[in-house]
């Protein structure tokens, strides 16, 4: 204040009118970028969820066909197990069986039993006996069967009979 | 920043006797762009010159409305002190004071300031100049070497500053309390006297014209009642061939009465001058303030178109160079404000 004894009314550039219209203006702006802020921030954390979700659904494909895997092997492994106790409770019946076919008279020392094979090592009192109690089923369930002995001190004899199967399963030999 | 972007108008306001002077300047960057003066009817701010004025400023938000404060009750002192040291026998509670360049001050009275800001509310005003500060404004490139009397002159008011080198010896300001609708012998009773400075001038209130001279002349007065008998000149057999009608007799007398009353109004405020001019400088003389100094100049800054005969009157009777601008307040106050704004 030099010359005067009051100081000038405040200047605005913008009017009142305008200035009204300019905060509605102003407030529009800022709803609308608030709205635009809210939209991209929901968006880029939509954005993040679907890449955690797509990375989870990768890990689960991946476990999946892992399991999958385990699966089959699995699969296999009781097959092979369902197998293996087919295979073990044939072998157990085959042996029984040729256990059962042994009479008491004649020991048996020694069964190598094959998938296609059986030889048995044992004694025998005579060659007969052999011949009648022993032979004669083994014949009826081998295709080819070769007995040999070989006397000992006692008059007994040791006996070695290989028998196989030509081609049919083992099983059907048991049968 | 933005306010260079835009033009600043100024609009100064000159109440007169017969209605408001306004000058309207648009300035851009300190290039005056355009400029205008308009003069209103009226007593008290119309209509009509309300919506020049909105419509003047209405292209920019940076506009200023400047007036003078005309009020009696201003003045100005030196130094910068309180100015109850200063107003002895005024009532300093009510006073703005405005101190210049930490050497004078100038003061005006609130009310007054009030009233002003009042009498303008439609339009509102920025500046309310002192006519102290025309004066600094008129003389600026004297005032800082010339130990003379600086007057500046309006039909409504007389103020006087005596300056040695840019301090202020004496100060003095006369105004009409109301000069609308009065008559002249009204106007002179009502001229009223504000010193500061001598405080016994101050017990006097008013002073009349006839402590300053003589005003026969005012007497022409009582015969314009005889100008009617000009009506009568439709007689004479001279002017029968441009017989004027009734109503153009009547203005011509008007426009008669008018001229002859502005010749003695012109007259009577020059020998009034002359009359303030001279008592001023014998209270100067008369105060502590002299120091046996002798005033050889006089500077008026007037606004009237005369001052010829004020001149005449100061150099043969008082001996003293006499040097009168004639100046358009109008530009003073919008010049001011320009000032006042760049300073802000």
């Amino acid at each position: 204040m030099k010359y005067s004894f009051i100081v000038p009314r405040t200047k605005r550039i913008i009017g009142s009118d305008m200035r009204l219209a300019l905060f509605f203006f102003g407030v529009n702006i800022a709803m609308m970028s608030a709205a635009y802020l809210f939209l991209e921030y929901k968006t880029t954390i939509f954005k993040e969820k679907h890449a955690l979700y797509a990375t989870d659904i990768k890990q689960l494909d991946t476990s999946t066909r892992m399991l999958e895997e385990k699966i089959v092997t699995i699969e296999a492994e009781i097959k092979k197990h369902e197998q293996i106790s087919t295979d073990n409770t044939v072998m157990a019946e085959s042996i029984h069986n040729i256990f059962d076919l042994a009479p008491d008279s004649i020991t048996l020392m020694r069964a190598e039993l094959e998938e296609k094979s059986l030889i048995l090592y044992g004694i025998s009192p005579n060659k007969d006996t052999y011949n009648f109690m022993l032979e004669a089923p083994l014949k009826s369930i081998f295709h080819r069967t070769y007995t040999s002995f070989y006397p000992i001190e006692n008059g007994w004899y040791h006996f070695v009979s290989t028998n196989y199967l030509d081609d049919e399963n083992s099983t059907e030999v048991v049968e | 920043m933005l306010e260079r972007l835009f033009k600043k108008i100024f609009v100064a306001i000159i109440s007169g006797k017969d209605g408001y002077d306004i000058q309207s300047v648009v300035v851009k960057n300190k290039k005056t762009l355009h400029k205008e003066f308009c003069h209103f009817e009226g007593d008290v701010p119309s209509a009509v010159m309300i919506r020049y004025i909105n419509d003047v400023i209405d292209p920019s938000p940076f506009f200023y409305i400047s007036t003078l404060n005309v009020h009696a009750n201003q003045g100005a002192y030196d130094g910068c002190s309180k100015p109850s040291d200063h107003l002895q026998n005024q009532d300093t509670v009510g006073i703005q004071t405005l101190c210049r360049d930490e050497k004078w001050t100038q003061y005006a009275a609130h009310d007054a300031l009030y009233q002003l800001r009042s009498h303008y509310s439609t339009v509102g005003l920025d500046f309310i100049f002192s006519p102290f500060s025309m004066i600094e404004y008129y003389f600026a490139d004297k005032i800082k070497s010339s130990f003379a009397l600086y007057a500046f002159g309006m039909p409504e008011l007389f103020s006087i500053a005596i300056f040695d080198g840019e301090k202020l010896e004496y100060a003095h300001h006369y105004a009409r309390g109301s000069s609308k609708s009065v008559n002249i012998d009204k106007e002179v009773s009502a001229m009223e006297l504000t010193s500061p400075l001598l405080e016994e001038e101050n017990t006097e209130g008013t002073i009349l014209l006839d402590d300053i001279g003589d005003l026969e002349d005012l007497d022409l007065l009582d015969d314009f009642g005889e100008i009617a008998n000009l009506d009568d000149l439709e007689e004479v057999d001279e002017f029968s061939e441009d017989v004027l009608t009734l109503e153009e007799k009547r203005q011509e007398r008007d426009r008669n009465t008018g001229v002859v009353k502005d010749e003695l109004d012109a007259s009577s405020e020059e020998y009034e001058r002359f009359g303030f001019i001279k008592k001023t400088l014998e209270r100067f003389y008369a105060s502590a303030h002299c120091h046996n100094r002798f005033i050889e100049t006089v500077c008026i800054a007037d606004t009237s178109s005369g001052g010829d005969e004020l001149k005449r009157y100061l150099e043969e009777e008082l001996f003293l160079n006499v040097l009168i601008r004639k100046v358009d307040v109008r530009e003073g106050i919008n010049a001011l404000a320009q000032a006042e704004v760049e300073g802000l």
